[in-house]
């Protein structure tokens, strides 16, 4: 399919399900970053029970894409209690190796709150699902390739086990799911001063409209934040997905 | 059976057929087949010996803990001590009964001896011709019955029971009748302490092969069950037992240990983990259901399996948790406890190994500073100083993958890179980090033009051909 049309085609699949989630669902249930332009853009900030996608928008953005949920995860165990659950696909482990705790320091994730399951093919959804189901967890991370990719049947178990568990549920997947509630795909960028930095496009939302917008995370005061936009552009933060509206100007 | 020895093939084991025929082990095979031309003959399997007695072995923990099985030449012994057990079984004849009537259905051939002594047990099990048949000798027996049998009931070496044949002395009766310090004087210490632990004045210990666990529960089943639903109806039961044993004590477990016998001596073991001590059966039956779906694919059941024994192991007294006093606290414990359980389900399914904690240790070396520590076991939890984590990657390579590099000579950082074929410019790089000894490396962190993030090293100095390597991403 075209990028344009499907692109169009997530448009119209936000503006039908936006309207009907939206006010629908108490504040209580999302997890608010400290950036309110942010929480804006998300519908509200990260929904919990509900499957957040982050898809890597080429194969060296996989890594942007995990350095990406790890900053959000990071955000969330600062305002929720309990365990980071990471449950990552063979394909993952071998493609760019294990998950090291200590260069998670940086997202405010300390190593002894993390739960690494690494389940063989057949068995990754299984405990995908078991993981999304347990109540009480700070966040579940669960890296899927590819190869591994869900089915429309498969992805509506897993959403119906994250209502179950009403935790703040990022998936790094390979190839779109279908009962995701937001989809985010991922640049990767240079940001200020060494800072990660990721162009972000929303592809699916059920709860904000669909954009393209920058992230900047600071890891000295452990902030996730929209980078300023000036009027004309500066030369660290110009969008590149082309996203004119998120245009702002600050002093 | 036979085997290479001294040069020769020999035989190491025989049959009553060939027994009958007056071929014996060590006559080589082929004065064996001048008895008998159509003699069948396979390569005897020392290893595959000592396997299958192990296993016969664990298999008569039914009947008393304490088994040792030992294989001297030809003649292989289970050893087993019945202190306290054949009251079980009412008396020593039916105990007798119930191991004969088994072994024979297992079609297997047996000369047993109950003695008040491992020593005398020896000597009756292999020596007296009643023994085939099972054979009680009381205390009170002991020395006249023990008198008659031949002087190799003794288990002393082949040598010592030669020199004492050649002086005549060819019945232990014959070795009881000479004074001790002669003995000692004449012989060795040896002999003395061989006749002493076979009259019972010196005491022997048998070491188990298995830990002896005091908390225990079996359930014997009436007829052998052939399924793994049945199974784990019993299974479910046994785990109740166990459990309530273990709250009467205030107790829990960390691991419970389960022994499936089955009816033709085959053996299993289902060990379960738990990441905290608790004595609840729901989460035990949970777990080993877990096991059981697993392993049940592979579980040969036989001819049934008629008594399984649940073993509590890492047993540790339960504290009283006051859960109700703060909120606060009480949703943290919950959540931990949701943890756990989340741990051990998916350990009990995927193995212990993939279920695991990240701990940090204060090295320098990248894939020295983590190890990975399965979530069910306590583990200490290290530290690593924050400004070093905050330098390093978030995803650690298996290897470190060589790349190509052009970068300042004679130690300046990349400036372009090309890794997994793809061709990288270096927007930033930071100074290096000089780690390890004698493979000194010098490590960078280095951002691509397009926001690539990798964790580099150069390997070797400038003048020595340095090779590069990407060791971790993000």
């Amino acid at each position: 399919m075209k990028p344009e049309l499907q692109k169009l085609q997530n448009e119209i699949e936000g503006i039908k399900t936006r309207d009907f989630y939206r006010g629908a669902k108490p504040s209580s249930c999302f997890v608010q970053f400290d950036d309110t332009d942010l929480n804006e853009i998300l519908g509200g900030g990260i929904a919990l029970g509900h499957l957040n996608e982050i898809c890597a928008n080429s194969y060296f953005n996989e890594i942007a894409a995990f350095s990406l949920t790890f900053a959000m995860c990071g955000q969330v165990l600062q305002k929720r209690r309990g365990d980071i659950v990471i449950v990552m696909d063979e394909y993952f482990a071998r493609e760019w190796g294990e998950i090291y705790s200590i260069g998670l320091v940086k997202f405010g994730i300390a190593p002894q709150r993390i739960l690494l399951i690494t389940p063989k093919n057949k068995f990754l959804h299984s405990c995908l699902s078991d993981t999304l189901k347990t109540e009480g967890l700070g966040a579940v991370i669960g890296a899927v390739s590819r190869k591994n990719s869900f089915d429309l049947m498969a992805s509506r178990k897993l959403q119906l086990s994250a209502s179950e568990g009403l935790g703040a549920v990022f998936l790094i997947s390979g190839t779109p799911i279908a009962n995701s509630s937001l989809r985010l795909g991922v640049g990767a960028k240079v940001g200020e001063s060494k800072k990660y930095k990721w162009g972000i496009e929303i592809q699916k939302s059920r709860f904000g409209p669909l954009k393209s917008f920058d992230l900047e995370y600071d890891y000295e005061n452990h902030c996730l934040y929209m980078p300023p936009i000036l009027e004309f552009g500066t030369p660290f933060s110009s969008p590149v997905y082309g996203g004119g509206e998120g245009m702002r100007f600050v002093g | 059976m036979s085997a290479e020895i001294k040069g020769a093939k020999r035989i190491t084991m025989v049959n009553r057929a060939a027994l009958r025929l007056g071929i014996q082990i060590g006559h080589s095979l082929s004065d064996a087949r001048a008895i008998f031309p159509d003699l069948i003959s396979h390569d005897a399997d020392f290893k595959g010996d000592e396997a299958a007695l192990l296993k016969l072995a664990h298999w008569f923990i039914r009947y008393t803990p304490f088994v040792k099985p030992i294989i001297v030449g030809a003649k292989t012994v289970i050893l087993l001590d019945l202190t306290g057990c054949l009251h079980l079984w009412g008396n020593a004849e039916s105990l007798l009964k119930d191991i004969f009537m088994r072994l024979e259905k297992m079609g297997l051939y047996a000369r047993i001896a109950i003695a008040p002594n491992i020593g005398a047990a020896w000597a009756f099990s292999l020596y007296d011709a009643r023994a085939k048949d099972g054979l009680v000798i009381s205390q009170k027996e002991l020395h006249p019955n023990l008198a008659n049998l031949k002087i190799d009931g003794l288990r002393l070496d082949e040598k010592t029971n030669e020199n004492l044949k050649t002086l005549g002395i060819k019945k232990i009766g014959d070795l009881m009748n000479i004074p001790v310090k002669s003995l000692a004087r004449r012989f060795g210490s040896n002999v003395g302490r061989a006749l002493n632990c076979a009259l019972g004045f010196e005491d022997e210990v048998l070491s188990p092969i298995k830990e002896i666990v005091p908390d225990i529960a079996e359930t014997k089943m009436l007829h052998a069950v052939l399924t793994p639903e049945g199974l784990e109806r019993y299974i479910d039961k046994n785990l109740e037992k166990i459990c309530a044993h273990l709250k009467s004590q205030n107790k829990g477990a960390r691991e419970i240990l389960l022994e499936l016998y089955r009816v033709d001596g085959v053996y299993f073991e289902i060990l379960a983990k738990s990441a905290n001590a608790n004595c609840n059966s729901t989460i035990w039956q949970k777990l080993f259901a877990e096991k059981l779906e697993q392993l049940k694919e592979n579980m040969d059941f036989g001819f049934g399996i008629d008594l399984i024994r649940a073993k509590a192991r890492l047993t540790e007294t339960l504290k009283p948790i006051a859960n109700d006093l703060d909120p606060l606290e009480a949703a943290a414990l919950k959540s931990a406890e949701a943890v756990h359980r989340l741990a051990e389900r998916l350990s009990a399914r995927i193995g212990a190994k993939n279920v695991v904690r990240l701990h940090t240790r204060p090295f320098y070396l990248p894939e020295h500073a983590q190890t990975k520590q399965s979530a069910i076991e306590k583990g200490a939890v290290g530290d690593y100083p924050e400004h070093i984590a905050l330098r390093r990657p978030i995803l650690l390579l298996r290897e470190p993958e060589p790349m190509r590099a052009i970068a300042e000579v004679p130690d300046g950082p990349p400036r372009q890179i090309m890794f997994r074929k793809l061709s990288f410019k270096i927007a930033h790089s930071t100074p290096p980090e000089r780690m390890g000894g004698t493979n000194m490396r010098d490590y960078y962190r280095i951002i691509a033009q397009n926001g690539e993030r990798f964790f580099v090293f150069r390997q070797g100095e400038y003048d020595q051909n340095p090779q590069w390597f990407v060791h971790g991403v993000g």
